[in-house]
């Protein structure tokens, strides 16, 4: 069964079908959310949440068979205002935990940690791109931008990692 | 490793080649391209093998991952509380109540508008008659002005004003609207000097009559006066002053604080029409008489249905006499006017006084001249002053009595009621006039219409709703 008829039957009254939309989609939600925040546990908070928002709004989803973009396009959204509440999270200083004598376990692998220092520009468009397997017409109308606008901005996130994973790469061999 | 920057321009085309977002030709360049410059060739395979990673690096199977259960449940719990809510409204009799509340709630909202707006329109017209007679005591203060303090007469003051107010309108409340002037002013003032009349603030000026001349209380059961000192005033019917409201005038007694010492000679005429023309005469003669006055003529033509009389009655009785002859029937028309004789009076009163003075002079001097001829002159001279005393003292004897008697004329006319216009032109003015009422009455009917049309047309809205829902309840 496709998306768009699992859609249709969720819009016709049967929720349980949802169920499968969410088997087939909630890694990708994750997967979003976690390149944007950064944040495993978060991440997965987020695109539960994503994924309920998306239920409800279900009726509004014009193209049933772009559930996926879709719900990546919610994700975003919501990792946004995750990251906007936590920027501006403060506590005093005297409430602040002092800060640990060893160094934090790396909860990621080297890639991660790689890939978190990317432009939240850019990562939106890879996570539209490669997670959300969204095409350039869609990331346009989804980000509000021109399909030639997306075209460069992929590429220039394409030249950023290349970037990244090339002087990671020469650090690993010298190291 | 970056790609080289001779292959700057290229590594865009190659990157969108890798999405499959290029168009059919750029995509053949593409490859042409890509047979020839092995560092592009390097950028592709870069290009793929990052996002074989990238996706590796999220895209990991983790069992702390399955979130189906988590959302289901949230979904269930929403959708279940969702059922709750529409299940509360798909009975079709509780949209029926629901429907007939807001009736009742219009209902009871029109019940709570209609007379406050029916009574805020009345208060409109009602200041707007007050403003008419506003100017109206303007306009006759201006007169008395101009004419040493008397004010206009009671049968000319209309067109005594006139040139004063500049605007027929006036002369009609907007409320009565019967055509013809819709003020009248107190018999007992017309004519009189300012100086008379002592209390001006507590003087009717201008009252709210009717066709027939009767007071009339057209406003929320009151009617507006204008008093003589140019103030106006809305009373009601309770606070009207007394005897304008039982006889538009009041006898001479009781006279709105005119000096009692004025000589005022009052004249009435009272057209009516009876049924009995016979029995009404006979009536009016015993009236005239119980009230000590007398008949100075008496007319009765049978064949017209016509009678005339002219009474003199004792000046205090005139009001009880006219009341009197109104109780006899219809009282199509009926005016009461005084006219000041007092500077007459007085004038002639010192003429006797400076004509005695001289007389005794003259006197004094006939008896005491030598010459005949001189005494001739002089008593030809006293005879004239003599001659003029007694003109003065038959002025003052008619004034006397003219300010004792007053004069009554009275017209009987035979038939019942209203006298109906007569004549094939008259038909035609009676006709234009239902006419013009009837259109008065439709603009009426539309400007309610068009007043009340948001409540109207929101009730009929929730009315085809009603029904339609009665009608089709499964389809919503």
């Amino acid at each position: 069964m496709t998306d768009a008829q699992v859609v249709r039957q969720v819009l016709a009254g049967n929720a349980d079908a949802y169920a499968l939309l969410v088997q087939r989609h909630q890694r990708t939600a994750v997967a979003a959310a976690h390149h944007l925040t950064g944040d495993r546990e978060a991440a997965r908070d987020i695109a539960q949440d994503a994924l309920v928002d998306a239920w409800r709004a279900l009726g509004t989803l014009r193209d049933p068979a772009k559930f996926a973009g879709w719900l990546v396009g919610i994700v975003r959204n919501k990792c946004r205002a995750f990251l906007r509440e936590r920027h501006t999270d403060t506590v005093p200083l005297d409430d602040a935990p002092l800060p640990s004598v060893e160094p934090p376990e790396p909860q990621d692998g080297p890639t991660l940690e790689l890939l978190r220092m990317l432009p939240l520009k850019d990562r939106e468009m890879l996570v539209a791109r490669y997670i959300g397997e969204m095409s350039y017409a869609e990331i346009a109308r989804e980000m509000k931008l021109t399909v030639n606008n997306v075209r460069v901005r992929c590429c220039r996130a394409r030249q950023r990692l290349r970037e990244l994973m090339a002087e990671a790469g020469e650090a690993g061999e010298r190291s | 490793m970056t790609a080289p920057q001779a292959c700057e321009k290229w590594m865009e085309r190659v990157s969108a080649y890798a999405d499959g977002e290029c168009g059919p030709l750029e995509r053949m360049l593409v490859r042409l391209h890509l047979g020839q410059c092995p560092r592009c060739r390097e950028w592709l395979d870069q290009v793929r093998a990052d996002e074989q990673a990238f996706r590796a690096a999220y895209l990991v199977e983790d069992e702390a991952d399955d979130l189906t259960d988590a959302v289901m449940a949230r979904v269930a719990r929403e959708s279940q509380a969702q059922q709750r809510s529409t299940k509360r409204r798909v009975s079709g009799g509780q949209r029926l109540i629901e429907v007939m509340v807001a009736f009742g709630m219009l209902a009871v909202l029109a019940a709570i508008l209609f007379p406050t707006f029916a009574k805020a329109r009345e208060k409109a017209r009602q200041s707007s008659c007050m403003s008419n007679m506003k100017q109206l005591a303007t306009g006759i203060q201006m007169f008395a002005q101009d004419h040493d303090d008397r004010l206009p007469g009671a049968l000319t003051w209309h067109d005594d004003v006139l040139p004063y107010v500049n605007n027929e309108q006036l002369f009609n409340c907007p409320t009565t609207e019967t055509g013809g002037d819709t003020y009248a002013i107190n018999p007992l003032v017309a004519g009189r000097n300012l100086a008379d009349i002592e209390n001006h603030e507590g003087t009717v000026l201008l009252y709210e009559v009717d066709r027939t001349g009767q007071p009339v209380f057209p406003h929320n059961d009151g009617a507006n006066y204008a008093f003589v000192d140019g103030h106006v005033k809305w009373l009601s019917r309770r606070d009207a002053p007394a005897d304008l409201q039982t006889t538009g005038f009041a006898p001479p007694e009781r006279n709105f604080g005119i000096a009692e010492s004025l000589k005022l000679a009052y004249k009435a005429s009272v057209d009516l029409i009876v049924e009995n023309l016979y029995a009404a005469v006979l009536q009016a003669e015993a009236a005239v008489h119980e009230y000590g006055g007398f008949i100075l003529s008496s007319q009765l033509d049978g064949e017209c249905g016509f009678a005339s009389l002219t009474v003199k009655v004792p000046t205090p009785e005139v009001g009880n006499v006219i009341n009197a002859l109104g109780a006899l029937g219809f009282v199509a028309h009926r005016e009461v006017t005084g006219e000041d004789l007092t500077q007459g009076y007085v004038a002639a009163q010192r003429q006797i006084a400076a004509a005695g003075e001289r007389a005794q002079r003259l006197e004094g001097m006939v008896h005491g001249m030598a010459d005949d001829e001189q005494r001739v002159a002089a008593e030809e001279h006293l005879g004239a002053v003599e001659e003029e005393t007694t003109q003065a003292q038959d002025q003052t004897w008619e004034i006397d009595t003219r300010t004792t008697l007053a004069t009554i004329s009275a017209t009987l006319r035979q038939g019942a009621g209203e006298p109906e216009p007569v004549g094939v032109i008259a038909s035609f003015i009676a006709a234009g006039r239902s006419f013009w009422h009837v259109l008065r009455g439709l603009g009426s009917v539309a400007a309610w219409v068009i007043v009340f049309l948001p409540i109207w047309g929101g009730a009929f809205a929730l009315a085809w709703l009603g029904l339609r829902r009665l009608v089709r309840p499964e389809e919503s």
